[in-house]
């Protein structure tokens, strides 16, 4: 349905200089599946997404590589063609920033009704109905339609976000963080609302999230994105259970358990890597605990181990040994040690 | 009464809002409307050093509630003690000391920060407000805290305006902004919402640093149950403006008392592919903060609900050590029926 | 490197900030490069710009003082000559060269509309700010000021404040002023409005901002462009108010505009016949204003979101 090639987007900066915030990018999405997309902050998700749909500000530019989706290549469409045909009717996004998107001299009612008026023959009767349906749905009080958005609390403005995603039936939805700002009972609500809604229109999605658990339980593929690239992906068992690379195991270290009542969280020491000047060799490998000097100078390649499982590290054959070790805190705090320079500016190091 | 100091505490604190309030509504002179009672009747007490978690339903009124503790809203009723003085009568040079010592992390920090402040300068700016040291430790200080933060290299990203920043380095410049002043008391409103797990175990340890070296009083507000249940020392449950849960934060997450909890507690997803939850599911109407239910607020949607539920509010019952919850199944009149509410929960212990 | 710069700025007792300066310049900065791609606004652009140059340079161009009275070779007054070599543009009805009077004339449009607009939109923006952010009776007085000021009519106005005031080139600066603030006024008010719902502005009030502070530095920087917006529309009303009140008569009469050219020539009578006395200031009227329309089109645009789309 959705199929991404060795996608490049970079931002321009006043300086010159070109931030490689998508470098690379290969990935599929079949239909009626949904990929949880995951990642360090700042690693290119949203990017990545906005990219698909070519919703890229205006100092952002996608430089290479192809995103087809159901056999057409959306990088060569026009502008014209991208937004009669393809979004909001067949690809939508719920964007991360929920209150912004929303326009705040309108009701939120009333933005809804005109999305949907604008791109659907159907009287001002019926929009306002089926407004006031989806607000239901979304567990929103139908009578706050008329409500402006700077009068709904983050989740409420988050759930207008989605209805407005979600009022044309897309076949692929973008869900960038839509959960963010919602209470567990209503988060349920609505992701089990939102599968029921693709099964039933038959429906894709991407959705960029950082709640482990959530991708855990609602994805049926999982990336992990490091620096502009995917790192990881597989089914989402297999990156939860049985994941290869080392960015994903220390990930695994860092997210706190309901269950367990005490609990080290371990997170993963070292600053991103650089995105305006990218260095040969693999991005993590100035982090990761299990570096050689292969990882610092070839860039790995993706490599597929079992059945729909790639992974970008020189090392991912030792799956064992990585993941004993990288479940130990020493692992990760020996590399505050040997390394440094670099490292020492983790614990809020003044050096400059 | 314990023994701790009190370092933020709030009787019968409520904040309605009024329809037409908005001037956006005057401008368009629309309808009278009800009031909206955001945060109705809340009592509790931050002890000095502790950290306290606020969880509940979305809508429930829980920024409101932390707008309104550091005097952004004005209260509609009730008194607010920071430090034992009465906050919401205070002017002049007693306001400016309470805005050093008490910051705010907002929840949305794609329109918190002003889109023509540079990083550098939007951190900066309480230290201008404030006057606060030579212009070369105001920077230094700045620096700092954007590296604490994970800001890494801090001089790349001062000089970057928001719009080109993602949504989590956006988070950490509020989280800066935030600490850079060196508070006493801080309201961090889902301040982790947008980083990703091992950005987040960083600022945790920053936030725990804090707390233990220099006694940082939070206000913890997230959806996170599991984040809390880490993060806090005792927990607060909030739904439809008041306080219906409040412990110790093991205890409460393990043994919750108030089926609402219970109900929380049960649908926060987990990782292992493996377990089945077992869901709680809440059924009825969409709660509304406008027309509140006589009676029990969470009584239309609550699983174990019973006639006596819709006569009058309940109060606040005591049911475990320092845990109290809104709920008459605590009463003695019913101390015969089943009263452990803990059963569904998907812990493992 | 960015903060470098803010060493560098002087007066370390001074919050520092972010100067309004720099703010300025920042504003300026993204409107050029709004205007990248758009053709009108760039034609706006450079035709104002032309018009300024001109009216910097006329003393320079205009090949005659533009109050010499030509004679003939017969030693009468050259009236109303036609076009010819040595009077491009021929002469009016008291033999003065058409071409000097229209350079010089451009110097008092372009200063009127310069000024009037900048003084309009300063009065109007700060209203605006005020009023929207206090609301309550500051909001209640300041609002009817400018309903009276929209209630005001035009020509009985400006005759009793030249009338009272003399007719001198500054009071009508003034009163052209007095008349146009109000669109900014309303304009800036609404904008204020939805800014001071953003958290942002909560988030200043939270560390201890002063009002001053949030308005100057914090609200101000983001209604700034739809002020740009207004200085444009008000460069054009300026214009025309000014040409109509010499228009008129009510011109300070030491000095020759557009206005005044077209006034003498209908007064005259020669509106009909004397196209090289009328059409010259006609037509660069109607250029100058149509400039600052066209990059008021553009800067539109980027500030009314239903339009970017
Ligand atoms: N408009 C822009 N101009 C320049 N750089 C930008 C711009 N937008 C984003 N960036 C940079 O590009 C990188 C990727 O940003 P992106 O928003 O895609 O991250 P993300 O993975 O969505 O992170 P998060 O989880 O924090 O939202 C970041 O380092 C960010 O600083
Ligand atoms: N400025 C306002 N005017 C009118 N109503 C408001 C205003 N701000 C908040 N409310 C209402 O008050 C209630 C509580 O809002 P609040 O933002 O405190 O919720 P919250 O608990 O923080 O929710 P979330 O978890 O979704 O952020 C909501 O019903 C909201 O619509
Ligand atoms: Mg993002
Ligand atoms: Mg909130």
């Amino acid at each position: 349905m959705l199929n991404i090639e060795n996608l490049h987007a970079h931002y321009h900066t006043d300086e010159g200089t070109d931030v490689h915030a998508v470098d690379g990018v290969d990935l599929e999405v079949g239909s009626n599946e949904t990929l949880g997309l995951v990642g360090e902050s700042g690693c290119g998700k949203t990017t990545l997404a906005k990219a698909l749909i070519r919703l890229l500000p205006t100092n952002g530019e996608i430089v290479d590589g192809s995103v087809n989706f159901k056999e057409t290549d959306l990088t060569e469409l026009s502008d014209e063609e991208l937004r009669k045909q393809i979004r909001w009717t067949e690809i939508s996004m719920i964007p991360q920033n929920a209150m912004n998107s929303l326009d705040p001299v309108h009701t939120v009612g009333a933005q809804i009704v005109q999305a949907i008026r604008t791109h659907e023959d159907c009287s001002k009767e019926e929009a306002w109905n089926r407004t006031r349906e989806l607000f239901e749905e979304l567990g929103l009080d139908e009578n706050r339609v008329k409500d402006y958005p700077h009068q709904f609390s983050g989740g409420m403005a988050q759930r207008a976000a989605i209805a407005l995603a979600l009022c044309l039936e897309p076949a692929l939805i973008l869900a960038d963080e839509p959960t963010t700002a919602l209470d567990v009972v209503v988060q349920d609500q609505i992701l089990t609302m939102v599968s029921e809604l693709q099964d039933e229109i038959d429906s894709s999605m991407i959705m960029i999230t950082h709640d482990m658990s959530v991708v855990s339980e609602t994805c049926d593929k999982i990336a992990v994105m490091y620096g502009g690239n995917v790192a990881e992906y597989a089914d989402s068992e297999t990156i939860i259970k049985n994941p290869r690379h080392p960015y994903t195991l220390g990930m695994r270290n860092a997210f706190p358990d309901i269950s367990k009542d005490t609990q080290e969280l371990i997170s993963i020491p070292g600053s991103p890597p650089d995105l305006i000047e990218p260095e040969e060799g693999c991005k993590f490998a100035p982090r990761c605990p299990f570096a050689q000097d292969e990882c610092r100078e070839v860039t790995p390649e993706p490599e597929e181990f079992e059945e729909g499982h790639v992974v970008r590290c020189h090392r991912a054959d030792e799956v064992e040994y990585l993941q004993e070790e990288a479940s130990k805190r020493e692992t990760w705090a020996e590399m505050k040690d040997d390394q440094g320079d670099l490292i020492s500016a983790t614990d809020g190091g003044t050096d400059e | 009464m314990s023994s701790h100091q009190s370092k933020m505490r709030v009787e019968n604190l409520k904040k309605h809002f009024t329809a037409n309030q908005g001037l956006l509504d005057r401008l368009l002179s629309r309808g009278d409307r009800e009031v909206v009672k955001a945060v109705d009747g809340v009592n509790f007490d931050i002890r000095e050093g502790e950290s306290f978690g606020l969880a509940g339903e979305s809508g429930c009124g829980k920024s409101t509630l932390g707008k309104t503790l550091l005097n952004l809203h004005d209260s509609t009723d009730g008194s607010i003690y920071f430090d034992d003085a009465d906050i919401t009568t205070q002017t002049g040079r007693e306001d400016i000391a309470f805005r050093t010592e008490a910051q705010l992390i907002q929840q949305d920090p794609f329109n918190s920060i002003n889109p023509r402040y540079k990083v550098f300068d939007w951190v900066k700016e309480p230290l201008d407000v404030h006057s606060l040291g030579t212009r070369d430790e105001r920077t230094d200080l700045v620096m700092e805290t954007l590296n604490e933060v994970g800001l890494r290299p801090a001089e790349a990203y001062a000089s970057e305006y928001p719009t080109e920043l993602s949504g989590g380095e956006r988070q950490r410049v509020g989280i800066a902004r935030a600490l850079v002043l060196n508070p006493s008391f801080l309201v961090a409103d889902e301040p982790v919402s947008m980083l990703d797990v091992s950005v987040r175990a960083s600022v945790l340890e920053l936030l725990n640093r804090l707390k233990e070296e220099r006694g940082l009083t939070t206000l913890f507000i997230s959806h996170d149950l599991s984040l809390l249940k880490h993060m806090c020392d005792r927990i607060a449950i909030m739904y439809l403006g008041q306080i219906v849960e409040v412990g110790p934060a093991r205890q409460l997450i393990n043994d919750p008392q108030h089926p609402y909890t219970e109900a929380l507690v049960s649908s926060t997803p987990i990782i292992d592919p493996d377990v089945e939850r077992e869901r709680i599911r809440l059924e009825g109407e969409v709660p509304d903060p406008i027309n509140l239910p006589s009676g029990c607020r969470f009584a239309p949607r609550c699983p174990k609900v019973m006639d006596e539920c819709w006569d009058e509010e309940p109060r606040m019952y005591d049911v475990a050590e320092e845990q109290e919850a809104r709920c008459i199944l605590h009463d003695e009149a019913h101390a015969d029926k089943d009263v452990s509410v803990g059963g569904a929960q998907a812990t493992s212990d | 490197m960015s903060f470098s710069d803010i060493l560098n700025r002087g007066g370390s007792d001074t919050p520092s900030g972010v100067g309004i300066g720099q703010r300025i310049r920042e504003a300026f900065q993204s409107t050029v490069d709004l205007f990248s791609g758009e053709r009108m606004g760039q034609f706006g652009v450079f035709l104002l710009i032309t018009f300024i140059l001109l009216a910097m340079t006329a003393p320079l161009l205009a090949p005659y003082n533009p109050d010499t009275r030509h004679e003939a070779e017969d030693g009468s007054l050259l009236r109303l000559a036609e076009p010819s070599g040595d009077h491009l543009l021929g002469t009016n009805h008291e033999g003065q060269d058409v071409l000097s009077q229209v350079l010089y004339g451009t110097q008092v449009s372009v200063f009127v509309g310069l000024f009037a607009a900048l003084i309009a939109v300063f009065i109007g923006t700060n209203v605006g700010l005020i009023t929207a952010y206090y609301g309550g009776l500051v909001d209640d007085i300041l609002m009817r000021l400018v309903d009276i000021a929209y209630g005001l009519p035009f020509l009985p106005f400006v005759i009793v404040l030249v009338f009272i005031f003399g007719a001198d080139l500054f009071n009508i600066v003034l009163v052209i002023a007095a008349l146009l603030w109000r669109d900014s006024a309303r304009v800036v008010r609404a904008e204020v409005l939805t800014q001071k719902e953003r958290d942002y502005v909560e988030s200043a009030e939270a560390i201890g901002a002063s009002d001053f502070r949030i308005l100057y530095r914090h609200i101000l920087p983001n209604v700034l462009p739809i002020a740009f917006l207004y200085i444009a529309f008000a460069i054009a009303y300026a214009v025309i108010f000014e040409a109509s009140i010499a228009f008129l008569g009510y011109g300070d009469p030491e000095l020759i505009s557009w206005g005044k050219m077209l006034y003498q020539a209908y007064t005259f009578g020669a509106i009909r016949f004397a196209w090289w006395w009328v059409i010259p200031p006609g037509i660069l009227l109607m250029f100058l204003v149509s400039s600052v329309f066209f990059i008021g089109r553009t800067l539109e645009k980027f500030t009314n979101p239903e339009l970017r789309h």
